[in-house]
């Protein structure tokens, strides 16, 4: 900008029509300065950089009261000489309830029914990660550590931003491995191992002051044991002794997901609307797409309500069976139903009151229910059994 | 870009505030000669307006309250002009000659001021009574008192970035006390990142804004309030009542084409209160960030999750 000494430059690049904002400036344009344009992005609330800590509780239940699963997690970021950010989760999963197997009836038609025994675990997990902030990029290494009876995980991650295009752009990328130890509680001499390696790539493109998208692949690249040492496929046949088969998979596990979000803020009407599209694939067999949307509502200045709806469809991996037939033993074989084909909605709502001073408490609901036939095109796996869920999640978030 | 520029940085004590020059340069002496003029401009500025200095204009008028017109020249009489417009476009929340109300209000006691001591300062308050002609001001009453606190430095801020655009510098970021002005980008168009205060927490921000040109100024009450019978007066005090704005702003930030109009619009936003404070922001069209007595933020945008 060459301004000669006192001259005015450049007026407002954003016309008011509002006779205060005009006034002013009239009057101090008289004086000798300079205006420039008003240039820049969105004001950036620095909720990552404050302290905060939080509390979630899920509660999730079968209408059969089949498996009840209460997870409290607790959580806290401490941000640590501006540039560094450290947080970490603790979770207790409690779960309770039956695991269900697979048999078939003496006709020879599959049912679901329950063990006697009841399986009470638990599950502790924490994580912690540390990020650095620079001027126009994040790093950051996390660690996350599982234990259950007949489980445990180890894993780390490490993971960067890079913002360029004024800001507009933002380009993510990470990388993770995770080592996971399989035990059973009813056969003592297991012990396997499984390592799992991930890749991310994103890009998060802000399109103007209301809007963005934003675009993430992630490659799973799995070896090692993937069996369910609990599961057993009982087949009954019209003749003849009826067939107990253990769950046998692949030794790795190729997976393929890429997840394109958009979301849009529409000030008029105090509400941000998102959508998502999702496609999953791996090298079982297992197709996914995934479409969701959202619409959040400001009801009143400490009120917002939030309705989603999650569409679900997956066609099978090429060794599920619900029940095997006579002969030789696949060497690939599984009858657990998140390998069949089906589809699932899941409609949900959620609740967040703001009671200022940086403490806000939510609820939410939602009912999942899946069944063969709601697959894209209709169809899905024989024996199917449909199943529906209640989650239920109680979260408080507090800054400082 | 014919040649490199490279970044010079000044830091100097002027209007009772640490403030920060940053430009870009060619070389160090246009570097140095360009932010000297500008520093200068900021001091002649305090000198001039101080209400401190027995010799500013300010004082002049102050003196003789009561008595003699004082004269004016040109600047002092556009910047009464731009008081003048901002007392009108508040509905006179925004007047230059309520500075009385601060001998009355002590914000480090823990006691309210008594009813009648705010009402003799009342009777001292008015821009309305002011006397003004093209050349000439007087304080009608004895005891009157003017000053530019509420634009002097944000004034300053802008008269500075003039300098340094008559020095031909197009990169450039003037701060005093945290209102500031940015001339234009990094070279190479990378914006400046300006972190907003936290009005509540010491060394903590609570916004960032990536900004490439453009004018910014915050208000805040900044732990500076008086909290009695748990009710909580804040020093930004009401013109009209003498007393205390209840329920304003923590902190308002307002961007614009000048800082003076950014710091204007702050002002009279935390003078409003929240609620109708709010409306005066979204009825200027400026980008603001703003935090409501209860912590609840607000900004142009409408949502963040």
């Amino acid at each position: 900008m060459a301004a000669q000494p006192g001259a005015v430059a450049v007026a407002a690049n954003k016309p008011s029509d509002t006779g205060a904002l005009s006034a002013l400036m009239a009057a101090a344009l008289a004086l000798p300065i300079v205006a420039v344009p008003i240039n820049a992005q969105a004001f950036e609330w620095s909720d990552l950089t404050g302290g905060a800590v939080g509390f979630r509780a899920l509660d999730y239940r079968e209408p059969n009261g089949r498996m009840h699963i209460h997870e409290p997690l607790i959580w806290l970021r401490l941000p640590v000489a501006e540039k560094w950010e450290i947080s970490a989760s603790r979770t207790i999963d409690t779960l309770s309830g039956a695991s269900p197997i697979l048999i078939s009836n003496r006709t020879g038609t599959p049912v679901e029914t329950l063990t006697g025994a009841s399986i009470v675990d638990r599950r502790t997990a924490a994580s912690g990660k540390v990020m650095r902030r620079f001027d126009n990029a994040t790093l950051g290494v996390s660690r996350t550590i599982s234990f259950e009876k007949d489980y445990s995980s180890h894993a780390f991650s490490i993971d960067g931003t890079y913002d360029f295009n004024e800001k507009n752009t933002t380009l993510a990328v990470g990388y993770g491995k995770g080592n996971d130890r399989i035990l059973s509680v009813s056969n003592l001499s297991l012990d396997k191992k499984r390592v799992s390696e991930e890749y991310l790539l994103g890009i998060t493109q802000i399109i103007d002051r209301n809007s963005l998208i934003q675009s993430n692949i992630v490659v799973t690249d799995g070896r090692g044991y993937f069996n369910d040492p609990y599961k057993l496929t009982v087949s009954f046949f019209s003749s003849g002794p009826f067939r107990l088969s253990p769950d046998v998979r692949p030794d790795h596990r190729n997976q393929f997901a890429w997840l394109t979000r958009y979301k849009r803020a529409l000030p008029a009407n105090g509400a941000v609307f998102s959508t998502e599209y999702r496609f999953y694939r791996d090298d079982w067999g297992v197709r996914a797409h995934t479409v969701a949307a959202s619409w959040l509502q400001t009801v009143s200045e400490a009120w917002k309500i939030e309705g989603g709806l999650r569409y679900y469809s997956q066609a099978q991996a090429d060794f599920y069976r619900p029940q095997l037939a006579p002969g030789p033993l696949p060497t690939t074989t599984s009858s657990d139903q998140r390998l069949a084909s089906f589809g699932a909605l899941e409609p949900s709502v959620k609740f967040i009151y703001a009671f200022g001073q940086g403490t806000t408490l939510d609820l939410s609901y939602s009912n999942y229910q899946q069944k063969a036939n709601w697959k894209i095109g209709g169809g899905g796996s024989f024996a199917f059994v449909p199943y529906r869920a209640n989650l239920l999640s109680v979260g408080a978030t507090h800054t400082f | 870009m014919g040649q490199d520029l490279h970044l010079y940085r000044h830091h100097f004590r002027a209007m009772a505030c640490d403030n920060e020059l940053q430009l870009y340069a060619p070389d160090a002496r246009q570097g140095d000669a360009a932010a000297h003029a500008a520093i200068a401009e900021v001091k002649r500025i305090e000198a001039k307006y101080s209400r401190y200095l027995p010799d500013s204009v300010v004082s002049a008028i102050n003196r003789a309250a009561g008595v003699a017109p004082v004269m004016l020249d040109p600047e002092s009489r556009h910047l009464l002009d731009y008081a003048d417009t901002c007392y009108r476009q508040s509905a006179g929340l925004f007047d230059i000659s309520s500075g009385v109300l601060r001998r009355v209000w002590n914000f480090k006691s823990l006691e309210l001021p008594a009813n009648s001591s705010i009402g003799a300062a009342l009777g001292l308050i008015g821009w309305d009574k002011i006397e003004r002609s093209d050349t000439h001001i007087r304080l009608p009453i004895a005891g009157m008192e003017i000053d530019f606190g509420g634009f002097g430095k944000e004034y300053a801020v802008d008269r500075a970035a003039a300098i340094l655009t008559s020095y031909g510098i197009a990169n450039a970021m003037i701060n005093l006390g945290g209102d500031l002005m940015v001339l234009g980008p990094h070279p190479g168009g990378r914006p400046w990142h300006v972190g907003i205060r936290h009005p509540r927490t010491d060394n903590t921000t609570l916004a960032t804004l990536a900004i490439t040109s453009g004018g910014l100024a915050s208000s805040g009450d900044y732990e500076r309030f008086i909290e009695l019978d748990g009710r909580r007066y804040s020093h930004i005090l009401n013109p009209k009542t003498g007393w205390p704005v209840v329920d304003s702003f923590q902190s308002v930030t307002v961007e614009a084409p000048t800082c003076l109009v950014a710091g204007s619009a702050t002002t009279i936003a935390m003078l409003k209160g929240a609620l109708a404070g709010r409306d005066w922001l979204h009825s200027l069209g400026l980008p603001y960030l703003a935090v409501d007595a209860d912590g609840k933020k607000w900004d142009t945008a409408v949502s963040h999750c």
